[in-house]
C-alpha cells in the first residue's frame, strides 16, 4: 500500500508545483529519437510554440532512436506514451495493426499543403494516420573535389567506374533497391491488367545489372554500409549511394564544400526510384480529446512552413510540406535529396517494410554471390511482397 | 536548485498529470486499486475470522503467505480478461502482473525460508534485505512506466569537490551502502552462527573473524559508494591529509577506541563470553566491536565501555585461558571448637554446593589464631566465575546451618572493662 500512497502524494505535489508554474490548459507529450543537435532545434521551435500557445504546455522526451519504436509500442500498450511520437512510415503499419495510432481526418491537417507522396507514405486503407514532416531517401553522395557533375544513367556511372573513379555501392535490399524502377516499373505499385509480368522484370534486370556491375574494377559492392561510407569519407570513393543520416559524418570528414548530393543515375527506361521513408508526426490513440486537439495545434506548427524552412536549414531535412521552398544555391544537399524524393516509390502498408526488407536482402544476397538465379530469386520475392503467387512469365 | 533543474523535474511531474489525465490509464489504475484493496480486505476477514494468522502455528501460517499475491494474480487474469472483451488497453494490468508474479516469487522463497529456518530467524533478512530489495526494484519499474528515470536520474543536486552529484547518483549511492551494510549484517548474523556450530571453532576466533568481515564489507561499501558518486578517492586522500591532524587532536579518543577495538579484536584478550571484573563490577563480555565493549553486569545492566580501558587498565578477567576460579571464604569459630571438626565439616558442606567443583578438592586452612577466634578459610573451585557472589552467599549459608548443627559457635569480639577508684558515688544504692 505504500508505494501506492507514496504515488498519490507526489501526484498531488506534482498538480500542486505544476499548478503554481504557470496558466497552460492542456499538457500533451511528444518522444522523438533526434540527436543532441536536432533536438535543439525542435526545443527553439519548441519555444517559439510555447510563446504562440501559452494554453498548450509541451513536454519533449528524447529517446534513443533505436529503442524509440519498442518503447512507444509497449507505453502505448498500456495507454501510457506520448501524444505525439516523431516516427517513420515504416512503423505505421505494425502500429496501425496494434490499434497503437490515432486515424486523423486529412482537413484537420492542411492536408493541401503537404507533398501527396508524404500523404500516401503515411496512408493505409485510405486513412491517413499521421502528419508528414520530413521525407527521407537514399541519393547519390559525389566528391566535389574529386568531380564536377554526376553521372546522369547507370551507362554513365559504369563509364566512370572503367575510367578509374571508385563507386561505393551497398547490396543490402534497401540500399540497393533504387535501380529497378529504370529498368522499367516500380514493383511496389499496384499491378496493372495486362502488365503484372513488369516489375518481376524490372527487378530480375537490375539484379542483372547490379552483377554485371560488381564485375567493374573499381565498382566496390557490398554489405557493409559503413565500410563504404568510410571509402567516401576518407575521398578515395568519388559516389556513393547514401541516406540523409550519413551527412553530418561525410561533411565532417570531406568538408562541406566537399559533399555534393544528387539524384541517382537513369536507368534504361525511366528515373531511378529509391525508397521513400517519410518522418511523421503520429498519434497516441489514448490521448484524450483535449490532449489530441493540442497535439495537432503542435503537429501543423512543427509542419508549417516557417518552421520546415528552420528544419531544413538546420537539421538538413527535407520539408514534406510543398510551401517550402528549396534553393539548390542556399540548400544543395537538400535539393539533391528533395530532387531524388520526388521519383522515389512508397512501399507498401503490408507486409510491414522489415518484412519485405528482410526478403529483398535474401534475394540480393543470393544473386550477388551466384547461388540463384535472379528470375527465381525474384519470383519469390515478388510472391512474398504481394501476399500471392506472382506472375513471373 | 536551479531553474533548469527545476524546469526538469516540473517536466517529470508534467508527464505523470498527462498520462494520469487519460482515462484508459485511470481505468487500468483504478481496477489495480480495487484488486489490492478487496485482496487485503478478504484476507483480513479471513485473518479474523480464523482468529488471526499469527495464531496459526507452522506451515500454515507459511503458506498464509502465498494468499496474497495468488489472489492478486488471480485477480489481475479476471481483469484483464474483462479488459480485452471491453477492448480495452490492459497493459499496466499486464505490467502489474509481472509484479505480482515476482511477488509471489518472493513470498515463495519465504515461505521455503522459513519452513527451514523458522520465522524468527528469517524476520530479520526479510526486514533489513528482502523487502527493501523488493521495494526498490518494484518502485524503479513503477515510476520508469510513467516518467523518465534516465532524465529524472540526470538532475544536478549539488558539486561536491567539483564533481557533479546528480540525483540518479546519490540515490544509487546510498542504495548501493544501503545493500552493503546490510549484506554485511546478513553476512555476519549467518557466519557467526554456521561456523561456530560447524567448524566447531573458538566464539572469539569466529567473531573476530566476522567482525572484521563485516567492516570490510562495509568499507567496501563505502568506497563504492564513493565510486559511484563519480568522487575521485585521491581527493579523499589529500583531504585526509590535511586533515589528520585536526583527526589527531579532535577524534583522539575515537581513533584510539578503534585502533583499541581492532587490536581487540586480533589479540584475542577478550572474547564474547568471557566473564571479567572491571571497574569493580563483575560482568560477561557480550559484544566487541571496534569502538566499545558491551559488558552485562550481574545486575544486568550493560556497561558500554570503551575499548581503550581494556588496554590502558588493568582487566581481571577470569576466563582467560581457563574458567576454572577459586573462591576463598574467610570465618572463625570458638576457641572451645575442635579444630579437626570445623575443617571436616567446612569440607563436607563446600561439596554440597552444585556449582563448586570436586576435583579441584575444596581445601580448608586454618591461617590464624585470632583474639577471639581460630580462624579459618575454605578455599572452592568453580567453573562458573560469574556466580562467584551468589556462590560464596550459599557457602556461608550452608556453613551456618552446619555449625548450628555440630553446635560450632561463631564468637564475637569481647572485651573486659575495669573501673578504677571514684565511681563509687555513681553507682546505684543496691550496689553498695
Amino acid at each position: 500500500m505504500k508505494q501506492w500512497l507514496l504515488l498519490v502524494c507526489g501526484v498531488v505535489l506534482g498538480g500542486w508545483v505544476v499548478g503554481c508554474s504557470g496558466q497552460p490548459t492542456s499538457y500533451i507529450m511528444i518522444w522523438h529519437g533526434w540527436s543532441e543537435a536536432e533536438t535543439a532545434v525542435l526545443t527553439q521551435s519548441l519555444t517559439l510554440f510555447a510563446d504562440i500557445h501559452p494554453e498548450i504546455k509541451v513536454v519533449a522526451v528524447a529517446i534513443p532512436d533505436d529503442a524509440l519504436q519498442t518503447r512507444y509500442t509497449n507505453a502505448a500498450a498500456s495507454g501510457l506514451g506520448p501524444d505525439i511520437l516523431i516516427g517513420t512510415s515504416d512503423w505505421l503499419t505494425t502500429l496501425q495493426a496494434a490499434n497503437l495510432v490515432r486515424p486523423i481526418a486529412e482537413d484537420s491537417t492542411s492536408g493541401n499543403i503537404y507533398l501527396k507522396s508524404a500523404l500516401d507514405a503515411l496512408t493505409i486503407d485510405g486513412q491517413l494516420y499521421g502528419i508528414p514532416l520530413s521525407l527521407q531517401t537514399a541519393a547519390l553522395y559525389y566528391n566535389t573535389n574529386l568531380v564536377d557533375t554526376p553521372p546522369k544513367s547507370l551507362e554513365d556511372l559504369l563509364a566512370e567506374a572503367e575510367a578509374g573513379k571508385l563507386v561505393a555501392l551497398g547490396t543490402q535490399f534497401e540500399r540497393a533497391f533504387w535501380g529497378v524502377q529504370g529498368f522499367g516499373q516500380n514493383v511496389f505499385a499496384p499491378a496493372t491488367e495486362g502488365m503484372e509480368v513488369e516489375p518481376y522484370l524490372s527487378l530480375v534486370k537490375w539484379l542483372v545489372w547490379l552483377k554485371t556491375a560488381q564485375e567493374v574494377p573499381n565498382i566496390i559492392m557490398g554489405r557493409d554500409g559503413v565500410a563504404l561510407r568510410q571509402l567516401f569519407a576518407e575521398g578515395r570513393a568519388v559516389y556513393y549511394v547514401g541516406f540523409p543520416e550519413d551527412l553530418a559524418l561525410l561533411e565532417e570528414s570531406l568538408g562541406k564544400t566537399a559533399v555534393g548530393v544528387a539524384v541517382l543515375p537513369l536507368g534504361p527506361d525511366g528515373p531511378a526510384g529509391p525508397v521513400l521513408h517519410v518522418e511523421g508526426l503520429l498519434f497516441n490513440p489514448h490521448s484524450t480529446a483535449d490532449q489530441f486537439q493540442a497535439a495537432l495545434v503542435l503537429g501543423r506548427f512543427l509542419t508549417n512552413e516557417e518552421q520546415g524552412a528552420v528544419l531544413m536549414r538546420e537539421t538538413q531535412r527535407v520539408p514534406a510540406n510543398r510551401q517550402v521552398r528549396v534553393n539548390r544555391q542556399t540548400n544543395p544537399v537538400v535539393w539533391g535529396f528533395s530532387q531524388q524524393a520526388r521519383t522515389a516509390v512508397i512501399p507498401p502498408p503490408s507486409p510491414d517494410w522489415h518484412t519485405i526488407a528482410a526478403a529483398g536482402d535474401e534475394v540480393y544476397t543470393a544473386v550477388l554471390a551466384g547461388e540463384m538465379e535472379a528470375g527465381t530469386a525474384v519470383c519469390e520475392f515478388m510472391t512474398t511482397i504481394q501476399q500471392k503467387p506472382a506472375t513471373c512469365e | 536548485m536551479t531553474d533548469d533543474r527545476l524546469q526538469s523535474l516540473i517536466a517529470q511531474l508534467e508527464t505523470v498529470l498527462i498520462l494520469l489525465a487519460r482515462p484508459v490509464v485511470q481505468r487500468q489504475l483504478f481496477a489495480i486499486a480495487l484488486i489490492v484493496i478487496t485482496t487485503w480486505f478478504l484476507l483480513e476477514r479471513r485473518r479474523r475470522t480464523a482468529g488471526g494468522d499469527l495464531a496459526t502455528p507452522g506451515w500454515r501460517q507459511s503458506v498464509s503467505l502465498l494468499y496474497l499475491p495468488l489472489l492478486y494474480i488471480l485477480f489481475i487474469y479476471l481483469a484483464t480478461a474483462a479488459f480485452s472483451l471491453l477492448n480495452w488497453p490492459s497493459g499496466l494490468l499486464k505490467d502489474s502482473l509481472t509484479f505480482f508474479y515476482i511477488l509471489l516469487l518472493y513470498r515463495l522463497a519465504l515461505f521455503c525460508l522459513t519452513l527451514w529456518a523458522g520465522k524468527a530467524t528469517i524476520m530479520p533478512y526479510q526486514q533489513r534485505l528482502f523487502v527493501p530489495l523488493l521495494l526498490w526494484f518494484v518502485l524503479q519499474n513503477l515510476l520508469n512506466r510513467f516518467i523518465n528515470l534516465d532524465t529524472l536520474a540526470q538532475i544536478e543536486l549539488l558539486t561536491l569537490f567539483n564533481v557533479p552529484i546528480t540525483l540518479g547518483g546519490l540515490l544509487t549511492a546510498v542504495a548501493l551502502l544501503y545493500l552493503f551494510v546490510a549484506l554485511a549484517w546478513a553476512t555476519q548474523s549467518s557466519l557467526q552462527h554456521s561456523l561456530a556450530r560447524r567448524t566447531g571453532a573458538d566464539p572469539g576466533v569466529v567473531h573476530a573473524i566476522v567482525t572484521t568481515g563485516r567492516y570490510s564489507l562495509i568499507a567496501t561499501g563505502f568506497l563504492l559508494m564513493l565510486n559511484t558518486l563519480g568522487l575521485d578517492l585521491s581527493t579523499f586522500a589529500l583531504i585526509g591529509g590535511g586533515l589528520s591532524v585536526g583527526i589527531g587532536f579532535g577524534l583522539q579518543q575515537i581513533v584510539a577506541n578503534f585502533i583499541s577495538g581492532i587490536l581487540l579484536l586480533f589479540e584475542q584478550s577478550l572474547r564474547p563470553g568471557d566473564v571479567i571484573e572491571i571497574n569493580d563490577q563483575l560482568g560477561t563480555v557480550e559484544k566487541l566491536s571496534v569502538r566499545a565493549t558491551v559488558v552485562r553486569t550481574n545486575d544486568n545492566i550493560e556497561m558500554i565501555i570503551p575499548n581503550e580501558q581494556f588496554l590502558t587498565n588493568s582487566v581481571t578477567t577470569y576466563t582467560k585461558t581457563s574458567r576454572l576460579v577459586r573462591i576463598s571464604v574467610q570465618l572463625g569459630v570458638g576457641y572451645d571448637s575442635d579444630p579437626h571438626l570445623v575443617r571436616r565439616v567446612l569440607l563436607e558442606t563446600a561439596v554440597l554446593h552444585e556449582l563448586v567443583e570436586q576435583n579441584p578438592a575444596p581445601a580448608v586452612f586454618l591461617t590464624a589464631f585470632g583474639d577471639s577466634s581460630l580462624n579459618f578459610r575454605l578455599a572452592v573451585w568453580t567453573r562458573q566465575p560469574r556466580q562467584i557472589p551468589r556462590i560464596r552467599s550459599d557457602l556461608f549459608f550452608l556453613i551456618w546451618d552446619a555449625f548450628q548443627q555440630h553446635n560450632i559457635t561463631i564468637p564475637f569480639p569481647q572485651r573486659d572493662l575495669n573501673l578504677g577508684s571514684g565511681w563509687e558515688p555513681f553507682l546505684p544504692p543496691s550496689a553498695e
